[in-house]
């Protein structure tokens, strides 16, 4: 539910945002929330509700390009590497190993460091550092399930290896494919906002939801709601992604 | 042992190694040109390549990594461009700060997320399990740095239970250092108002960073324990008559530690990387807002000796947990 009513935000704001989230009002400069402004106004009278409705797009669609990213370059290289190159599989896990053992914040702290802060760069540096992860995973399901006896049997109607991997094996592991994706998304969103508010993301005036806290840190003590409804967006879009992500592995896995 | 040792050892070295191959390529990708800021604001042409001939960068990057390589063994890092101190330095003065803070959240998340666990699992699908499972949710799913905020705003603007930042009141000395750690150093040097005053300022950070921690731990706790709990021994040592508690913490914990002691140290490590959010919003002098200032001020010698200090110490924990299974589980030096 809660992931189906972001992503309409994110593809059609207007469904949402009933005014401009760029437009200026001088007069109405940081404004409780009121019927007018359901969650205030900022420090140049934006509406602050409308820039959280259009906050989801930056926040989601960069989130969405990492996992999709990550996912793809994970299963392409992990996928191949264990059915069919010895020596990618050792290049493509070594490799991981050294990815993995950065802490992910730091690591894209100093790649994003490094060529120049904006969202672009946020979602670039998560994705360089995520793909291992789907890497490893694809790797053991493909390794898991060549071993079967369908995928024998389809060696034995002499099917080439490419086909029998698209076809045959690829397609048993978008279960737990998805899981880690619809949970990962959730992470991304956290990271990417957290990335926004050191000052390594979206700058201002996008309203990208960590972009958002950061600007209206400043304003905490004396005008709550400012900070506080971007931050309850990324809470409640990460929280959405948690359970739909557990829903989807009792759903795919009941046993587990 | 030895050998599990040494080849886990080994593997240290080889990560850092690629570690640092890592590192050093994204130094290089760095946008502004090192000599010209080596040179100075009002440097000449000339003083730009004597500066560039001085720090190596005219020669090739293999011979540059090894360059790299050489200082950073050295303990170089380089020279902050905002304070003109070395970066180690810089590094050394902030770390017990975070250290303190990570620790101080480690601590607690261990108290709270342990029983919550145990709990959890010894009444499952009760009301202390459900407690446990939205706890879990709302742990992994908060925004460390907007949770710091809320704290702000609902203990310190509200209820004035708590200070909105830094490690001390203003007025309050700090003790001597020992170790750096406030807490510890006012114990020494037995001050108990700074003790108080210390801890006092350590509530909210920690908290705020503690939420991630408390979710992992208490989940795997939860899981660890419901698998053992099952184990024939356990089903003796109820048969022998033995009072529940016993049979839990000396019978059934110890045989479900590893796995959480896999998280503790997991969690140890995130935390000292997630000190850069939580030190960023409350104003905590330590490695993590020294980063965000190097951020703020394009100081990359400093953030790039952040990025190395947290990695390194990042695989050296890995490597503490490593070693701390071989104590937990003898079965696994076998292998």
């Amino acid at each position: 539910m809660i992931v189906a009513v972001l992503l309409v935000a994110a593809v059609l704001p207007a469904a949402f945002g009933p005014s401009d989230p760029l437009a200026l009002h001088g007069d109405a400069r940081l404004l409780p929330p009121s019927h007018q402004h359901w969650l205030g106004t900022d420090e140049v009278g934006r509406d602050l509700y409308s820039r959280v409705v259009y906050g989801a797009q930056y926040s989601l669609r960069a989130a969405l390009i990492v996992v999709m990213a990550a996912a793809g370059i994970g299963t392409l290289l992990g996928g191949v590497g264990a059915y069919r190159s010895r020596i990618l599989d050792e290049i493509v896990m070594r490799s991981a190993d050294i990815m993995l053992s950065f802490p992910p914040l730091i690591m894209a702290m100093a790649l994003v460091a490094a060529l120049g802060p904006s969202l672009e760069h946020a979602a670039l540096a998560l994705a360089v550092i995520w793909w291992p992860q789907y890497a490893r995973l694809v790797r053991s399901q493909v390794l898991t399930v060549s071993e079967m006896t369908f995928v024998e049997a389809a060696v034995a109607t002499g099917l080439g290896p490419w086909r029998i991997l698209v076809r045959h094996i690829l397609p048993n592991c978008w279960g737990s494919l998805a899981v880690k994706s619809t949970l990962d998304f959730g992470y991304v969103v956290l990271l990417l906002a957290a990335l926004s508010f050191i000052g390594l993301g979206a700058r201002p005036p996008i309203p990208e939801w960590g972009a958002l806290i950061t600007t209206g840190r400043q304003y905490l003590l004396d005008y709550w709601w400012y900070p506080t409804f971007p931050g309850l967006a990324i809470f409640v879009t990460v929280m959405g992604c948690n359970l739909l992500g557990d829903g989807l592995r009792d759903f795919l896995d009941p046993q587990g | 042992m030895l050998i599990f040792m040494i080849r886990r050892l080994a593997f240290l070295g080889l990560t850092l190694l690629g570690m640092s191959i890592v590192l050093f390529v994204i130094t290089r990708l760095i946008p502004a040109d090192p000599a010209r800021i080596a040179a100075g604001e009002y440097a000449t042409r000339e003083m730009i390549q004597a500066a560039r001939v001085e720090l190596g960068l005219d020669r090739s990057l293999p011979e540059q990594y090894v360059m790299y390589l050489r200082a950073v063994s050295r303990g170089d890092l380089g020279r902050s461009v905002q304070s003109r101190r070395p970066v180690l330095d810089d590094l050394t003065t902030h770390f017990p700060a975070t250290l303190e803070l990570s620790l101080f959240s480690l601590v607690f998340s261990t108290l709270v997320a342990i029983p919550l666990g145990i709990a959890a699992a010894t009444r499952r699908n009760g009301s202390v399990d459900h407690v446990s499972r939205v706890t879990a949710l709302l742990g992994i799913s908060l925004p460390i740095f907007w949770f710091g905020l809320m704290l702000q705003l609902v203990f310190y603007k509200h209820l004035s239970w708590f200070p909105y930042g830094g490690r001390l009141s203003s007025g309050v000395d700090a003790p001597a250092a020992v170790t750096g750690l406030y807490v510890i150093d006012s114990l020494l040097a037995l001050r108990g108002a700074v003790l108080v005053d210390a801890l006092w300022h350590l509530v909210m950070p920690g908290l705020a960073m503690s939420g991630i921690t408390i979710a992992v731990l208490s989940r795997m706790t939860r899981a660890s324990m419901l698998e053992v709990l099952r184990r024939e021994y356990v089903r003796v040592a109820r048969a022998k008559g033995l009072p529940e508690r016993r049979v839990i913490y000396r019978h059934a914990l110890r045989n479900a530690a590893l796995p959480i002691v896999t998280v503790l140290g997991i969690q140890f490590g995130i935390l000292l990387t997630g000190a850069v959010l939580t030190e960023t919003v409350f104003s905590w002098p330590g490695i993590g807002r020294l980063a965000f200032k190097a951020i703020e001020a394009l100081d990359y010698p400093v953030l790039m000796g952040f990025a190395l200090l947290v990695t390194f110490l990042f695989s050296l924990i890995n490597l503490a947990v490593d070693v701390c299974y071989g104590f937990l589980d003898p079965r696994i030096v076998v292998r």
